[in-house]
């Protein structure tokens, strides 16, 4: 993470520079926030552009494993023409296409950065003497990652959509069913990455963080659809997994993609997604603010 | 060799210490372990619920495909992963130097210095699956098959450890890659299921994966006797070509090492 560090030097020193004129005017404080953060953005672009072959890696580790289970349900559809009722071959194809994307672009991974770098070797405290808000901060670290992910993704589905699968994949074309796929995203991007900085955050608390870390990442491949579309899981674990929010994140808006919901569905999803969005708002906000107490407390 | 014993014994002593000096980490890692050994067999549990058999592979040998996958990955984490997950780092940061300039095998050191104990529990889990599988779907077995099974099982972990260590040492050009690393926790990840399915995927691919796919493939088949005398053949040639040339590699490749002061 050399780099980033690097980056993040430059940030501090422009931060401080800034902000000194931010004490003496708050006027220009609020009018150039948005340039702030863009600028934030655009730098940690180029970290990830300096880390393009890492960032290919994490790219294929993500296209790997729906790949192969992919090919494993290819192997069950030669047996039977129908074994998984009405999603036939190429839903199903479409669905782990679409899971590579998901996997690379909405699932937040800045969970690790917070606890071990932020936290554990505190830099926690570079970030709380700048006058930006952390949450932002580190969504804006976040985004580059994943935009960049998520074009592999696409990359990837298009590939396959053209050379590989026949007949296509049919996805949403209802423009009422487009708007609310693109709601169901954008909601799904927020509840993954503020379950995430709920995640990283509980390092303040939690010295057995990477247990809690890999803990978490079972639970979630298991519940969010990575194994399976959770619409095939027996019932009670279906049931089970619409309740906990993994499939909220990943799932939902996969099939919501694929045509899968109806209008109904879909304002029940969205409904089900601001309630979720609003619960890790609040825990958040709990946590950081006694969390962030109890950092400043240690001393560091 | 005896030599090479003792020493080992001495690694295996000093990461035992550091197990218990550690107290955070050992329930960490226990964590992680056991969780993802849970992990394989739910999803296998998962994905064979729907089918009931896949490439003339029927259900249960789907699972003690997942057995296998466990004993094999448990022995493995438990032996080399902690090395191969520092070797980026120690590349990088340059303390390769400190490991080659002692008068021991630089592979033997690289790929043995760290013992994981925690893995021991995935072991557990797979052996206990296994037991369970083969009385559930009455397969019996006599102690001949059960240990052709383990030693097939240790040249498939050999052949595993060559090729992690083949693509570790690429480190060496490319020491900010280390998340290669991750990424063959994924690839290992793929012995658990038949080399059929790559292979009606795409022959190049199949081809590409071949030694991959024998690693588990090969002693689980031996289990409900499916497996000729050319598989094991197989097994046998891949795993002493991959060594040697791990080994050769990883010579060829330190040539190109930059050390920190010179």
């Amino acid at each position: 993470m050399a780099a980033s560090q690097d980056n993040l030097d430059t940030l501090s020193k422009e931060g401080a520079a800034q902000g000194v004129v931010t004490q003496n005017n708050r006027k220009s404080y609020f009018g150039t926030l948005p340039i702030r953060y863009a600028r934030i953005f655009l730098l940690h672009f180029q970290d990830v552009f300096q880390n393009r072959s890492r960032s290919f890696v994490w790219f294929l580790l993500s296209l790997l494993n729906p790949l192969v289970v992919l090919l494993f349900w290819r192997g069950a559809f030669q047996n039977s023409s129908s074994p998984l009722g009405d999603w036939t071959y190429n839903a199903i194809a479409g669905y782990y296409l679409l899971l590579v994307i998901a996997g690379s672009f909405l699932q937040v991974h800045i969970e690790e950065d917070i606890a071990r770098r932020d936290i554990q070797l505190g830099f926690l405290s570079q970030y709380l003497m700048r006058p930006f808000s952390y949450i932002l901060m580190k969504f804006f670290q976040e985004l580059p990652w994943r935009i960049i992910q998520g074009f592999f993704g696409v990359l990837v589905l298009l590939l396959f959509s053209f050379f590989i699968i026949k007949n296509g994949i049919v996805l949403v074309h209802d423009p009422a069913q487009i708007i609310a796929s693109i709601i169901i995203l954008v909601l799904a991007f927020s509840i993954s990455f503020l379950f995430k900085m709920i995640v990283g955050i509980s390092a303040l608390w939690i010295t057995e963080f990477s247990g809690l870390q890999e803990l978490i990442g079972v639970v979630d491949i298991i519940f969010a659809g990575f194994i399976m579309p959770l619409a095939l899981f027996p019932p009670f674990i279906k049931t089970l997994s619409y309740v906990l929010p993994f499939a909220y994140m990943i799932y939902f808006p996969i099939i919501s993609l694929l045509g899968r919901l109806t209008t109904m569905e879909s304002l029940q999803t969205i409904g089900i997604q601001v309630v979720w969005l609003m619960i890790f708002g609040i825990i958040y906000r709990m946590m950081w603010q006694r969390g962030i107490k109890k950092f400043t407390a240690l001393g560091q | 060799m005896k030599r090479y014993i003792s020493i080992y014994k001495a690694f295996a002593k000093m990461s035992l210490e550091t197990l218990f000096a550690y107290r955070a980490n050992f329930i960490n890692s226990s964590i992680s372990s056991v969780a993802w050994a849970i992990f394989s067999f739910v999803s296998i549990f998962l994905l064979t619920s729907k089918t009931s058999s896949i490439y003339g592979w029927k259900r249960e040998e789907i699972i003690l495909l997942t057995c296998g996958y466990q004993i094999t990955i448990g022995i493995f984490h438990t032996l080399f992963t902690a090395n191969f997950g520092r070797m980026a780092e120690i590349i990088e940061h340059a303390q390769l130097d400190g490991f080659l300039l002692k008068p021991i095998d630089s592979q033997f050191i690289m790929s043995m210095r760290w013992v994981n104990y925690t893995s021991i529990f995935r072991i557990f889990i797979g052996i206990i699956f296994l037991i369970y599988i083969l009385q559930n779907f009455s397969i019996g077995l006599d102690p001949f098959t059960i240990g052709i099974f383990f030693l097939l099982l240790l040249v498939g972990l050999l052949l595993l450890y060559s090729i992690w260590f083949t693509v570790a040492t690429m480190l060496i050009w490319f020491p900010r890659l280390s998340n290669i690393i991750d990424l063959m926790f994924s690839v290992s990840g793929m012995t658990r299921y038949p080399g059929e399915l790559y292979k009606h995927a795409s022959e190049y691919l199949f081809l590409f994966l071949l030694p991959i796919t024998l690693v588990v493939a090969t002693p689980v088949k031996f289990l409900f006797r499916r497996t000729t005398v050319f598989d094991i053949l197989e097994l046998f040639i891949f795993t002493l070509i991959f060594f040697v040339f791990s080994r050769k590699f990883w010579k060829f490749a330190l040539r190109f090492y930059t050390s920190a002061s010179s």
